[in-house]
């Protein structure tokens, strides 16, 4: 019996020991051009864990909300992005106080979706630190491009994006959740490489209020919004070749979060996640063995001419309770395709709605399908 | 000489209705400052008739005709081409009465250089405007007439004398006019080409029944015209 | 068709164009080609000057339109350049998608060979390389600086680095990676050759560097300066809607901050168009009066035609053809040349002005600012004006003929002997009395203000002109008095005959001489001016220019080719052992109530008392007004902003508005926008700079000035160090420069009105083919025929030497003290060459003589 016992557990270690794909790998110091690479057990303090962290090679802020015009039937979709790219290493250094540095690089993307007009309007801008670009630590204090953000000094931060043709947004966003920070110790992992890590923060529920200016008159609106903010220094293991990311915000007060690390070959990359957030903020979250990433259907753009499958359905096992839940995203625009100032890195970017199983709307979320017009690895390397 | 049986042909003028002549000239001066030319010229030619114009340089022969086509003003008198009193007109009417009434032929030709034989010809109908076609049959008759047929494209440098008189002729009657003038028009040619000429004159005034006013000195010209006329200090004088 | 078309005249006109005058055409190929030529040549030459002129003038300081696209609008600061510091303060305005904001900061730089002579000026100009990639043109043409952005930090920065266009490249020898020499504000650099720009499809001037702002600042010692922020509107398709583009302008001021100004892209071109418009007008005008010149030319070959078809017409005439009829067969034969002489001038115009624009823009460079040569663009005014002009005057040229045809009598007449038509006008003096007397009139009229602060004369111009043709047409009683002069102590039977003809003053002698009067007076006129202006320069640098030695920054010249020398550059120069004494100039540009002038800083008690000066009023004989910066000025300064009894007048400095009262004037035929000079700590404090753009250095007596020169070349190689012959030496050679457009169109001018004397030559003689042929058969010898002829031809040259030399000395009073005061608002000392006065006359009476004379034999053989 003994033996059979040590049998049992020794096979019962293997098992439970191939049944953790993803299992802990210590990301070292520093990257192989000196970049320090996120640490572990981090606990991000607020509000600087809002602000810059130059030393690191990428960061980026990232708002997407669903918003509604007090009084009228208008519905509005908006994704902001500011990107921060270092030049080197000592980037982090000393304050660069130039007005046309060479420390940062900043690319902002914002993106505004009328879902009622079925229009949809984005911009990029690329600038340097410096007069039109920059990033303070210690606190939110950003502005790049058409996109500026600053904490409001009462919780919360306020936000004003310019579209073209004179058209703005003025909001409010007021976290109603406490923020998560993902991945194993507090670490995000997007890959095998032990420096792809990253420092993910998010406020998973975000109240907004505020302002849209078009033609010279203001629209109120109200609605909801996620924030990421990712710092890290090696993002994507050079076998991607791209991701498909969202966040789901349901009518019952929770938050899915899932992304499929898409490989050259076709695959799912293992480090795939899907991640839940209840309503006290706690996260659990399953890897890519423990989750779906189901296309339905695609939309091919005329602009471009590139296919991305914008329904999808995700159909995944919570890790606390074993149910399987699926989350059916439809797009509300299909013309979401947000395309740079070169043809070099189109994605797809926009509002959709969540519908359970039997096809009622459960909920709204963000989709982003990125990396079908070429590889974005090299981008994200360093 | 061809006749016209091929081709159609000018229509030849309205026999005289013994009240309208080809040409009157009524008591006609003409001085140039203090010296008198015409003193009083008086001068008739009925329709298809044939009359030589003769006397002595100086006479005042060329001055007369220039009054008679128009050119040059009288002082005095009456000039009237088929009832038309050129002493009455302006310098368009005069014109028009050249392109339309008179026909004129040169001693030295005067043909337009750059252009054909028939061209030569067609020019008169152009200026009063007729119709191409008519314009073009008209002036292969008068070639015909004339017998320039085969000589028609040609420019006049490639012409001989005779031949230019001869295109000048059949130009010069080309808008049937009521009245021919001819000045010295054998003075250049030959004796043979220049009796061939005159015969041609004759034909045409016969058969066109063209007034014709031929002035010369050579009394062997003035054996095609029915009459002669002499001209002496610039005025006509009484016949013999 | 219109109806008119189908009438009597108009059919007549139309047959006798394609039946006779085509024919003729035919025949004298050569004759036509040549009056067609003439036409070209005329519209030629003016197509020619306007496009190369506004090639020349075109591309001025927004090089890097090339690469950046098309400027909508520009903001900058008042006076002066804007402050870094002052573009937080327009982050707001940059956020707006809607348009772009690019910093600009540019300035010369004078690329070195290796042993260090200067090769050429490059224009050295600093943008944000990265916020270029968002512009669209940018993106369009696929310009790219690093190879990937990964690394976009290797190519910004401080370090210096440039990137060159293909074709200086080529021209140079370089490759990337490779050092590019230069010099800039008297210090030397080696830069970094990072890339190439441009290509057959995507050219960029060839003059043109790029770099990073950062660098170029470093480059150009002008760390924290910036020379404008140029802003380009995102939606190309919006360019096109004056309603949009006007919503944009009204955005951007409102966003705009406090201590910049908002200017319109196209403003800062008129202001430059403004600066050069004076320049470009005197060339214009005077390749207006090579066109008017060429016109006579025409006039004449055409009435040569006419006198050639003499007999035809009159037989014409004789068969009834009226005169209007002629008139318009003529006028249409003038319309046909002139539309396939305009037609082919176009093209000729592109090719002169292919040839002119490199010295044109040398002439814009060495007086205004630094230009680069754009390609030559005919446009559709271009073609407008040329067919317009060309026709114009080919139909103005043939109305004498066309006259002269329709006044032919006929066949009848004519043949009884010489005829010439009337122009019995050329013969009443009323016509030109009348012109004469409108001219003096036109001298009352104020110069018209053009904008920019440069003036026109017109009034000048205008008395110039009918003075010129008013005298032309009193000529011919000129030539009368002379020959019947001449008649009292003429021998020989040949030149007895020809002064009787010149004597009786035929309408065709008078024309000839008019049209060779016109010629003579403009190049008399020209040549006085243009020898005044030399004589004025000379003595005025006998006097003013009394130092040793002349020190500037090194650079391939030109009026705005300057950085500055740098401090600490000066202060070592100016401190040497062998110099007593260092007349240091600074100088800025500032905005004046119109338009700009100049703002110079000097040791001003030097200037009272050891540097010399011409002074116009001297120090202290002007009372300076109160509450004001005490001046010298310029005597174009005072004319302009009417100082010279004294006065104050305000100046926009980069600190704000300025006072100066002037206290004495002097002579400076530097610029013509004038120029004050106030003491220089006060100037530095004004203009916030410190950068002296030359200086003249006093030595110790006894000291060999070219030895400090040399030893000055070896240890400053960045700076131009002359002795005073050498200056002199390169002055005079700017100004010969400036002048040589002058000389090509006075050569024009002249050329054209001696074949139109030939061509007059030969209607007069052809005219009188009835005497010729008289004086044949009577045994007038061939010499004879040829001397006489040729004694008309010199007595015509003689007359028209006179008249047109008395004319142009009053043309040369007018262009010295009334068209050049009123135009640049200098005083000149009248210069008169009698020897080139003389050597003019001469050169034209034996040419007269031998034109007359050949024309007379070829007129002789064609009588056998």
């Amino acid at each position: 019996m003994k033996k059979w016992l040590t049998i049992l557990v020794l096979i019962g270690t293997f098992v439970s020991a191939q049944a953790e794909p993803n299992p802990w790998i210590e990301p070292p110091l520093t990257t192989e051009r000196n970049f320090p690479v996120p640490r572990p057990d981090v606990v991000p303090e607020i509000p600087a864990a809002h602000g810059s962290y130059p030393a690191y090679a990428i960061e980026w802020w990232y708002w997407v909300g669903h918003l509604r015009a007090a009084e009228t039937d208008e519905q509005f979709g908006f994704q902001s992005t500011v990107f921060r790219r270092a030049a080197g290493p000592d980037a982090g250094d000393a304050e660069d106080t130039a007005q046309c540095g060479d420390d940062q690089l900043f690319m902002s993307h914002a993106g505004l979706s009328d879902l009622t007009a079925g229009r949809y309007t984005h911009v990029e801008r690329i600038y340097r630190g410096g007069w039109q670009a920059h990033s303070a630590e210690g606190q939110l204090d950003l502005a790049a491009g058409p996109i500026m953000a600053m904490e409001n000094g009462q919780g919360g931060f306020s936000m004003t994006v310019s579209y073209p043709d004179d058209s703005r947004l003025e909001l409010t966003l007021t976290p109603t959740k406490p923020m998560v920070s993902f991945g194993d110790r507090g670490l995000s992992r997007k890959g095998a490489d032990p420096a792809a890590v990253s420092w993910y923060w998010s406020y998973s529920r975000k109240a907004v209020r505020g302002q849209l200016w078009r033609n010279g008159e203001a629209t109120a609106v109200e609605g909801v919004a996620w924030m990421d903010h990712e710092i890290s220094s090696s993002q994507l293991g050079s076998n991607l070749a791209g991701w498909d990311w969202t966040a789901i915000q349901l009518d019952d007060g929770t938050e899915v979060k899932a992304y499929r690390l898409r490989e050259n070959d076709g695959g799912m990359d293992p480090w795939s996640a899907c991640y839940w957030i209840d309503e006290a903020g706690e996260v659990s979250y399953v890897y890519a063995d423990r989750f779906e990433w189901r296309e339905i259907d695609a939309w091919t753009s005329d602009d471009t001419g590139l296919t991305y499958p914008t329904s999808v359905d995700i159909v995944a096992r919570h890790p606390d309770t074993d149910i399987i839940r699926t989350y059916r995203l439809r797009p509300l625009l299909d013309e979401q395709e947000f395309r740079g100032n070169r043809a070099e890195n189109p994605y797809w970017e926009g509002a959709c709605e969540v519908l359970d199983e039997n096809g009622d709307r459960i909920g709204l979320a963000y989709l982003e399908l990125a990396g079908y017009g070429g590889g974005l690895a090299a981008q994200l390397a360093q | 000489m061809t006749t016209t049986a091929t081709r159609s042909a000018p229509e030849p003028n309205d026999p005289p209705d013994g009240t309208t002549g080809a040409l009157a000239v009524n008591q006609l001066r003409k001085s140039y400052g203090a010296v008198e030319v015409l003193h009083g010229v008086d001068l008739d030619v009925q329709p298809g008739e044939r009359v030589a114009l003769m006397g002595p340089s100086g006479s005042g022969k060329s001055t007369l005709l220039n009054c008679i086509c128009g050119i040059e003003p009288a002082d005095a008198g009456q000039i009237l081409i088929s009832g038309a009193d050129l002493t009455k007109m302006n310098a368009a009417e005069l014109e028009r009465t050249r392109r339309e009434s008179i026909g004129y032929v040169f001693q030295s030709f005067h043909l337009l250089p750059t252009l054909t034989a028939r061209e030569n010809v067609e020019f008169p109908g152009q200026l009063i405007g007729l119709a191409a076609r008519e314009r073009r049959e008209r002036a292969g008759a008068l070639l015909d007439q004339v017998g320039m047929s085969h000589r028609a494209e040609h420019l006049p440098d490639a012409l001989s004398g005779g031949e230019r008189q001869r295109v000048a002729l059949a130009r010069a009657v080309m808008n049937s006019p009521r009245l021919v003038l001819a000045d010295e028009p054998t003075g250049s040619l030959d004796s043979v080409i220049g009796d061939q000429v005159l015969e041609l004159l004759q034909t045409i005034s016969d058969e066109l029944n063209i007034a014709l006013l031929l002035v010369t000195h050579d009394t062997d010209c003035a054996r095609i015209c029915h009459r002669t006329v002499r001209l002496h200090d610039g005025r006509i004088a009484k016949p013999d | 068709m219109p109806s008119f078309v189908s009438s009597p005249i108009w059919r007549v006109a139309f047959a006798l164009l394609t039946k006779s005058t085509l024919r003729h055409w035919g025949q004298a190929k050569g004759s036509y080609l040549l009056i067609i030529a003439i036409v070209a040549l005329g519209v030629g030459s003016l197509n020619g000057i306007r496009q190369a002129s506004r090639a020349a003038t075109a591309n001025f300081g927004l090089f890097n339109e090339a690469i950046s696209g098309r400027s909508d609008f520009l903001i900058e600061a008042p006076a002066g350049p804007i402050r870094e510091t002052q573009l937080p303060g327009l982050a707001p305005l940059s956020r707006q998608p809607d348009w772009h904001l690019l910093p600009v900061i540019e300035g010369p730089f004078t690329q070195v060979s290796a042993d260090g002579e200067p090769q050429r000026l490059l224009r050295l100009i600093g943008l944000d390389l990265v916020a270029v990639a968002n512009l669209p043109t940018f993106i369009d043409r696929e310009f790219a600086f690093g190879q990937a952005e990964s690394r976009w930090n290797d190519w910004v920065g401080a370090a210096p680095r440039v990137w060159i266009s293909s074709s200086l490249a080529a021209d140079s020898g370089l490759k990337v990676g490779d050092s590019l020499r230069g010099a800039v504000g008297g210090r030397m650099h080696e830069l970094e050759v990072a890339g190439m720009l441009g290509d057959a499809d995507n050219p960029v001037p060839e003059d043109l560097l790029i770099a990073d702002l950062p660098a170029a600042q470093a480059i150009l010692t002008r760390v924290g300066e910036i020379d404008r922020i140029e802003a380009v509107v995102n939606d190309r398709a919006a360019r096109q809607s004056p309603a949009r583009m006007a919503e944009i302008e009204d955005r951007v001021r409102a966003l705009l901050p406090e201590g910049l100004v908002f200017r319109a892209a196209a403003e800062r071109i008129a202001e430059r168009a403004d600066m050069t418009a004076a320049f470009r007008l005197n060339l214009t005008i005077l390749s207006l009066i090579a066109i008017l010149v060429g016109a006579y030319l025409i006039l004449q070959a055409l009435d040569t035609a006419v006198v050639r078809r003499r007999a035809e017409l009159a037989t014409l005439k004789s068969l009834g053809v009226g005169q209007r009829a002629l008139f318009l067969t003529l006028m249409l034969e003038s319309l046909l040349i002139g539309t396939l002489g305009s037609i082919l001038g176009l093209g000729v115009g592109v090719l002169l002005a292919s040839g002119a624009v490199h010295l044109l823009a040398d002439t814009v460079n060495a007086l205004y600012f630094a230009t680069s040569v754009e390609a030559i663009r005919m446009s559709g005014v271009d073609i407008a004006t040329g067919l317009a002009v060309g026709i114009g005057f080919s139909l103005f040229a043939g109305l004498l003929p066309a006259r002269d045809a329709m006044f032919t009598p006929p066949a009848q007449i004519l043949s009884r002997g010489d005829w010439s038509p009337g122009f019995v006008w050329l013969r009443r003096p009323w016509t030109g009395l009348a012109l004469v007397g409108a001219g003096l009139l036109c001298l009352l009229l104020p110069p018209l203000p053009l904008a920019g602060g440069a003036r026109l004369p017109l009034g000048g111009f205008l008395a110039a002109g009918c003075g010129i043709i008013g005298a032309a047409l009193l000529s011919g009683q000129t030539l009368v008095w002379i020959a019947r002069a001449c008649q009292r102590v003429a021998v020989g039977a040949a030149t007895k005959l020809a002064l009787s003809r010149l004597a009786d003053g035929s309408s065709r002698h008078r024309l000839a001489v008019a049209g060779l009067v016109v010629a003579v007076a403009m190049v008399t006129g020209m040549v006085q001016m243009v020898g005044s202006f030399r004589v004025s320069i000379e003595r005025w640098f006998d006097v003013r220019f009394q130092a040793e030695l002349y020190v500037s920054e090194r650079t391939a010249g030109g009026a705005s080719a300057v950085n500055g020398i740098a401090p600490e550059v000066l202060q070592a120069v100016t401190t040497g052992p062998a110099v007593t004494f260092a007349d240091t100039l600074y100088i800025s540009p500032v905005g004046a109530p119109s338009g700009r002038t100049y703002l110079g800083g000097v040791d001003l008690g030097a200037w009272s008392g050891r540097v010399a000066q011409i002074w116009i009023k001297d120090p202290g004989a002007l009372a300076p007004a109160a509450d004001a910066q005490p001046a010298f000025i310029s005597e174009t300064f005072a004319r302009r902003f009417d100082l010279m009894e004294g006065g104050k007048i305000t100046l926009a400095t980069p600190t704000g508005s300025r006072d100066v009262t002037p206290i004495g004037i002097y002579a400076d035929y530097g610029n013509e926008f004038g120029s004050a000079v106030i003491a220089a700590e006060v100037w530095k404090q004004w203009i916030q700079a410190d950068r002296a753009i030359n200086t003249s250095l006093y030595l110790q007596p006894g000291t060999d000035a070219n030895v400090v020169r040399d030893a000055l070349r070896l240890r400053f190689p960045g700076l131009e160090i002359r002795n005073a012959q050498e200056l002199r030496t390169l002055a005079l050679g700017i100004f010969e420069q400036t002048f040589r457009v002058t000389s090509a169109l006075n050569g024009i001018g002249l050329t054209v009105a001696i074949v139109g004397l030939a061509l007059g030559l030969f209607s007069l003689f052809a005219e009188s083919a009835g005497t010729w042929a008289t004086l044949r058969r009577i045994g007038f010898p061939a010499k004879s025929f040829a001397l006489t002829a040729g004694v008309e031809g010199a007595g015509i040259a003689l007359a028209a030497w006179l008249s047109g030399t008395f004319v142009g000395l009053c043309l040369g009073w007018l262009l010295i003290y009334v068209i050049n005061v009123q135009s640049f608002g200098w005083t000149l000392v009248w210069h008169l060459p009698v020897g080139a006065f003389l050597g003019l006359g001469a050169s034209l009476v034996v040419f007269g003589f031998l034109a007359g004379a050949l024309t007379g034999a070829w007129h002789r053989r064609g009588l056998s």
